[in-house]
């Protein structure tokens, strides 16, 4: 298992995915602080600056957007890579247990959420100045938490999107799965329409809307579920399973799916 | 075949093997033995089975019918894998390692101790005239194929099957190859090698099947066809047609 995630990891630093997220995050996050930085709030015509506090949400979101790019760029081109076409005859032959596969992968991207984790800390401190983490607004356990939160969701986004692209191709993937999670997002929308509506809650398709989208995996609700975390420092334990049951169910999808060799789709690169 | 493949304990036994893609049946009943030091032609025209054959030995592929036993194991498992050492047809190591650390990774799943493990991995790229050091992305088709083939032979499996090792060989390689195949033969191992060049079978083989539109027509030890039909490309010509 450790040999695989070495080899995993020399593909992440040769195939420059290391130096891309550096430069791709730290871009997105100086940039996106700087501007948040000279935001001002006006309130019954009070103007004050964003507090310490504010200012996390801010690198949080911005993070969400750097860490969902790199789950689907793993998830889509580098996991597949080894199982794919003519390479996955030479990869069927490793003499490991087939499931190492999926779980080093998980690992590789955990990897790499961190450093975009480290990223952000780093851009926010270069922003704010290192004074603002020992502010007692910032809170170094729900950064934590967040993170827990995040890697689990973005490690299902990753796996999700392995899964499709070793059963439909790349192209077709990136397309599939962009639609999946914008269909989950309304759906979350509706079904949160639903619930806080009384008189909506009487339509006879809600049922079955509402309770499909409590199994799929929580995507509508997951920036519902950061706010609350971030503001009150509390998971939703519920969805907290229901992503780590999709993350189980998404390793033993892998792991059948390359249970033999896959040959390439010949529209793909 | 050698009558002794029914006395000896068969390193591969394929028992009645039916594979099927959808509902064509790309092999029917394919059965043969396979005994330690014994090395065995797969010979047949294109679209015979032979790859399908090695595919569904190496569980890439399922079974429809019949069983196929190596070591005694009849489920794939990757203590079987790390016995096995298997040179495709058609393969691509990844682009991104140079020879020397693809076989280097490779090792650490096949061979326990790390002095021979360098060892082994040094003669293979000095055997096979691999730059240890070029990537192979820059690799050209040839190298890219005895590296495909370096690999098989990489901790002394007890077998070594080999689809199509010549394509795209230089003369020379395929002597040295012929010469590596005789010499693991007689350390022990046992050959599963498939190919269309009839005399380079006759030369590195000890037995041959021959296969005809997913089935097997003949089988024999190489001594045993020559006698009879004078060569073994004569005895394809009778079994299966053609000049």
């Amino acid at each position: 298992m450790i040999n695989l995630i070495i080899g995993n990891c020399r593909y992440i630093f040769r195939s420059r995915m290391i130096f891309l997220i550096l430069i791709f995050s730290t871009l997105v996050h100086v940039a996106g602080l700087k501007f948040v930085s000279h935001l001002t709030v006006s309130i019954q015509g009070v103007i004050s600056v964003l507090g310490p506090k504010q200012e996390m949400y801010a690198a949080l979101f911005l993070q969400l957007f750097t860490g969902l790019s790199i789950a689907t760029v793993y998830g889509i081109w580098m996991a597949p890579y080894a199982h794919r076409g003519e390479r996955s005859i030479l990869t069927h032959m490793i003499p490991i247990s087939k499931y190492h596969f999926p779980l080093c992968y998980l690992f590789c991207c955990a990897l790499l959420l961190a450093i975009n984790i480290f990223v952000m800390v780093v851009s926010y401190v270069f922003v704010f100045g290192l004074t603002t983490l020992s502010s007692p607004e910032f809170s170094l356990t729900i950064l934590a938490k967040t993170f827990v939160f995040e890697l689990i969701s973005f490690e299902v986004v990753m796996l999700g999107l392995a899964v499709s692209s070793l059963s439909f191709g790349q192209v077709a993937t990136f397309f599939i799965g962009g639609c999946f999670l914008f269909v989950l997002q309304i759906l979350g929308a509706i079904a949160r329409l639903f619930s806080e509506n009384t008189e909506l809650t009487k339509v006879s398709s809600k049922g079955w809307l509402v309770w499909t989208y409590e199994k799929l995996p929580p995507v509508g609700d997951f920036i519902f579920d950061l706010k609350t975390l971030i503001s009150e420092g509390k998971f939703n334990f519920e969805h907290v399973i229901l992503w780590t049951v999709w993350m189980l169910f998404f390793v033993a999808v892998f792991r059948w799916k390359i249970r033999y060799p896959i040959q390439q789709r010949s529209t793909e690169a | 075949m050698n009558p002794s493949a029914t006395l000896v304990q068969s390193i591969l036994h394929l028992d009645k093997v039916t594979v099927k893609y959808g509902f064509t049946k790309a092999i029917e009943t394919v059965s043969f033995d396979l005994i330690p030091g014994m090395a065995l032609g797969l010979i047949g025209a294109n679209g015979a089975g032979k790859t399908t054959s090695i595919r569904a030995i190496l569980g890439m592929l399922g079974v429809s019918e019949g069983k196929i036993t190596i070591f005694e194991e009849s489920k794939m498992t990757p203590k079987l894998l790390a016995r096995i050492g298997f040179a495709p047809e058609e393969a691509t190591p990844p682009e991104y390692l140079t020879a020397k650390e693809y076989l280097t990774f490779l090792s650490k799943f096949k061979i326990k101790a790390q002095e021979s493990s360098e060892h082994s991995i040094e003669s293979l790229l000095s055997w096979f005239e691999l730059d240890p050091n070029k990537p192979i992305r820059k690799y050209s088709k040839g190298m890219r194929r005895r590296l495909v083939l370096s690999q098989a032979f990489l901790g002394k499996p007890d077998l070594i099957i080999l689809d199509e090792p010549l394509n795209g060989l230089d003369p020379i390689m395929i002597q040295k190859l012929r010469e590596r195949v005789v010499e693991s033969r007689r350390s022990g191992a046992s050959i599963l090698y498939s190919s269309h060049i009839l005399s380079e079978l006759e030369n590195s083989c000890t037995d041959v099947v021959m296969m005809h539109k997913g089935k097997v027509v003949m089988k024999g030890t190489i001594p045993a066809l020559v006698e009879t039909y004078g060569s073994v490309e004569k005895a394809f010509a009778a079994n299966v047609g053609g000049n």
